[in-house]
C-alpha cells in the first residue's frame, strides 16, 4: 500500500490533531492517514497516547483542536445516528479485554448480535463458536472471564470485535501478554483479515513479531505526533537515533 | 460557592435525566425480566437479615422509649398504636432504604463504577448497546419493587419487637398490644385493602428505592479512572442516596398527611 492512492480511499484522517487532559497535553498535532485495506500500526512509549488516538479514532474522545475524518466524516459534527451506523462497521479491541464480567465469554462475544441483531439464538451460538474458534479459545465459551486467563481474556475480546465482520477494526495491543506461538496465530488472523476481506486495520503494539507479520505501513507516536512513517522493513532498520534509541535491544 | 451549588444543580439534572431515560425504557421490562428477577435476588438476598435485625431493634426501641413516657401518664395501652404507625409510616421505610442504599446502592455504584473504570462501559457505546437499557432500568425496577417488599418485613418484625418489650418490660400484655395495633391500623381510607398508615409507606418505600437505585447507578456510570474513582463512586452513591431519602421522605409524609 502506497501513500500516492486517491484521498477518497483515506479512512481514518487526522490532521494536526490536539488533546489534551487538563495540563497533560497527549496529542501535540497528530497527522495520520490510514488507506482502506492498509493496516497500520502505530508504536511509542507507554503512556504516549496511544489508546487515545484509537479512542479518537471511535468517537470515545473528541479532540481539542484539528480534524478526526473516519470514511469521510468529521468526528467532531457527526450524528448520533451516523456515530451508531459507522461503529456497526468498526470493531475495537480493547487493552484490558473489557469483557462484561458477569457473562460468560460466549455471551460476551454474542452481546453485540443480541443487543443489535435480529438473529436466531442458535445462528448466533454458531456464529459465536465459529469467532471462538478462530481465536484459539473455543473452550471458553461457558467460563465467566474470571476464569480466564489475561491472555484468553483478550482473545475474547478479539472474537467479540470480530462478530459483527467489521471492515474497520482497532487493535489495542491484541498480543499483550500472549505467549509467542497464540501472538503469531493473532498476528496471521489480523494479516488473513486484511488479505481475504480486505479489513482495514489499525494496530498499536509493542511486539516487532507484530508489525514484521501485519503492518502495511508503521509509525512512532511520540511527543504527541507521529514520526518515522514507513514501512517495517524501513523502520526496523532506520538509522534515526530515536528510533533505534526506542526499538533498543527489541529488534534482536 | 457557586461552583457548588451548580455542581450541584449539574448533579440532579443529571440524575433527573437519568431517571427519565430510565422511564422511557419501561417497554423492554418484558425482554429483560431475567436481569430484572437476577437483579431483585441479589438485593433480596444482601439485605434480607439486616433489615429483619434492625426492624426488630428499631420496633423495641420505639417500644421502650414510648413506652416509659406512656407509663407516666397510665397511658400503656396506647403503645401498640404507637409503635405500629411510627413503624408502618415512618420507620419502615426510611430504615429499608438506608440500609438498601447502604449495601445495596453502594455495591451498585461499586460494580458500574468498576465497569467504567475497566472501559466495559466504553465497549458498551462502541457497540452500540444501550447500557441504561441493559444496566440501569433492571436496577431500578428491582430495587423500586424490593424495597417496599422489605418494608414490610421490617415493619412486622418491628411490631413484634415492639410487643416484646411491652409484654417483658412495660407490663403491657400481648393481647392488649395486639389490639391497640389493630386499632391504629383501622382507618377510613383504604387502598387496595391496605390502611393508609401502611400504604403511604409503601408508596415511600417505592419512590425510596429508584431514588437509591437511580443515584447510586448515576454514581457509578461517572465514577472516572484511577484508584480513587470507584471509591469515590461508592461514597457519593451512599451519602447521596441517604440525602435524597430523607427530603423525599419528608415532602411525601406532607403530600400524604397534611396535604
Ligand atoms: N480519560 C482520561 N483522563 C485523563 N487522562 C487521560 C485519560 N485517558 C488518557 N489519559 C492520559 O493520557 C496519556 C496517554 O494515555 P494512553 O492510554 O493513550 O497511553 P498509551 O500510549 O495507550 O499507553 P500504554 O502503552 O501504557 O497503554 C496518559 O498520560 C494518561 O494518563
Ligand atoms: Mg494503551
Amino acid at each position: 500500500m502506497d501513500a500516492t492512492k486517491p484521498s477518497d480511499d483515506v479512512i481514518i484522517r487526522f490532521r494536526d490533531v490536539h488533546k489534551a487532559f487538563g495540563e497533560r497535553k497527549v496529542l501535540a498535532g497528530l497527522d495520520l492517514e490510514v488507506h482502506r485495506g492498509e493496516t497500520f500500526c502505530i508504536m511509542g512509549p507507554s503512556g504516549c497516547g496511544k489508546s487515545v488516538t484509537l479512542r479518537h479514532v471511535i468517537g470515545l474522545l473528541k479532540q481539542d483542536a484539528g480534524l478526526v475524518e473516519v470514511e469521510g466524516n468529521d468526528m467532531s459534527k457527526i450524528s448520533r445516528k451516523e456515530l451508531r451506523e459507522m461503529r456497526s462497521r468498526m470493531g475495537y479491541v480493547f487493552q484490558e479485554a473489557a469483557l462484561l464480567n458477569w457473562l460468560t465469554a460466549g455471551a460476551n462475544v454474542a452481546l453485540p448480535l443480541r443487543e443489535t441483531t435480529s438473529l436466531s439464538e442458535a445462528e448466533i451460538e454458531l456464529k459465536v463458536r465459529e469467532k471462538l474458534e478462530l481465536v484459539r479459545v473455543p473452550d471458553a465459551y461457558e467460563k465467566l472471564p474470571s476464569e480466564l486467563s489475561g491472555g484468553m481474556k483478550k482473545r475474547v475480546g478479539l472474537a467479540r470485535a470480530l462478530i459483527t465482520d467489521p471492515e474497520l477494526i482497532l487493535y489495542d495491543e491484541p498480543t499483550a501478554g500472549l505467549d509467542p506461538e497464540i501472538s503469531s496465530s493473532i498476528n496471521h488472523l489480523i494479516r488473513e483479515l486484511a488479505d481475504r476481506l480486505h479489513v482495514t486495520g489499525l494496530v498499536v503494539t509493542h511486539h516487532i513479531g507484530c508489525i514484521k507479520t501485519v503492518g502495511d505501513r508503521v509509525g512512532l507516536l511520540d511527543g504527541g505526533v507521529l514520526k518515522y512513517i514507513s514501512t517495517p522493513a524501513e523502520f526496523l532498520t532506520s538509522e534515526e537515533p530515536r528510533l533505534i534509541q526506542f526499538l533498543g535491544d527489541r529488534l534482536d | 460557592m457557586i461552583s457548588v451549588f451548580t455542581a450541584f444543580l449539574a448533579d440532579v439534572g443529571y440524575l433527573l435525566d437519568l431517571l427519565v431515560q430510565v422511564v422511557l425504557r419501561f417497554g423492554a421490562i418484558v425482554k429483560r425480566r431475567e436481569l430484572i428477577l437476577e437483579q431483585l435476588w441479589q438485593a433480596g438476598i444482601k439485605v434480607v437479615h439486616v433489615v429483619l435485625l434492625v426492624g426488630v431493634f428499631i420496633g423495641m426501641i420505639v417500644s421502650l422509649q414510648t413506652g416509659l413516657e406512656l407509663a407516666r401518664f397510665g397511658q400503656q395501652d396506647q403503645i401498640g398504636t404507637i409503635v405500629a404507625i411510627s413503624m408502618c409510616r415512618e420507620m419502615g421505610p426510611f430504615i429499608t432504604a438506608t440500609i438498601l442504599a447502604a449495601t445495596v446502592g453502594s455495591a451498585l455504584a461499586a460494580e458500574i463504577g468498576t465497569m467504567a473504570v475497566s472501559e466495559e462501559l466504553s465497549a458498551l457505546e462502541v457497540m452500540s448497546i444501550d447500557r441504561i437499557a441493559l444496566l440501569v432500568m433492571p436496577r431500578v425496577i428491582a430495587l423500586a419493587i424490593m424495597c417496599p417488599l422489605l418494608t414490610v418485613l421490617c415493619d412486622a418484625v418491628g411490631i413484634v419487637g415492639g410487643g416484646f418489650v411491652a409484654d417483658s418490660q412495660l407490663n403491657v400484655g400481648l393481647s392488649l398490644y395486639w389490639d391497640s395495633v389493630i386499632d391504629a391500623l383501622q382507618d377510613t381510607d383504604f387502598f387496595l385493602e391496605l390502611p393508609k398508615d401502611v400504604y403511604s409507606g409503601l408508596f415511600k418505600s417505592f419512590c425510596f428505592g429508584a431514588i437509591v437505585a437511580v443515584i447510586s447507578c448515576g454514581a457509578g456510570l461517572r465514577a472516572t479512572a484511577g484508584a480513587l474513582g470507584v471509591g469515590n463512586a461508592t461514597r457519593k452513591a451512599v451519602r447521596d442516596s441517604i440525602i435524597a431519602i430523607i427530603i423525599a421522605n419528608y415532602f411525601m409524609s406532607w403530600l400524604f398527611f397534611q396535604a
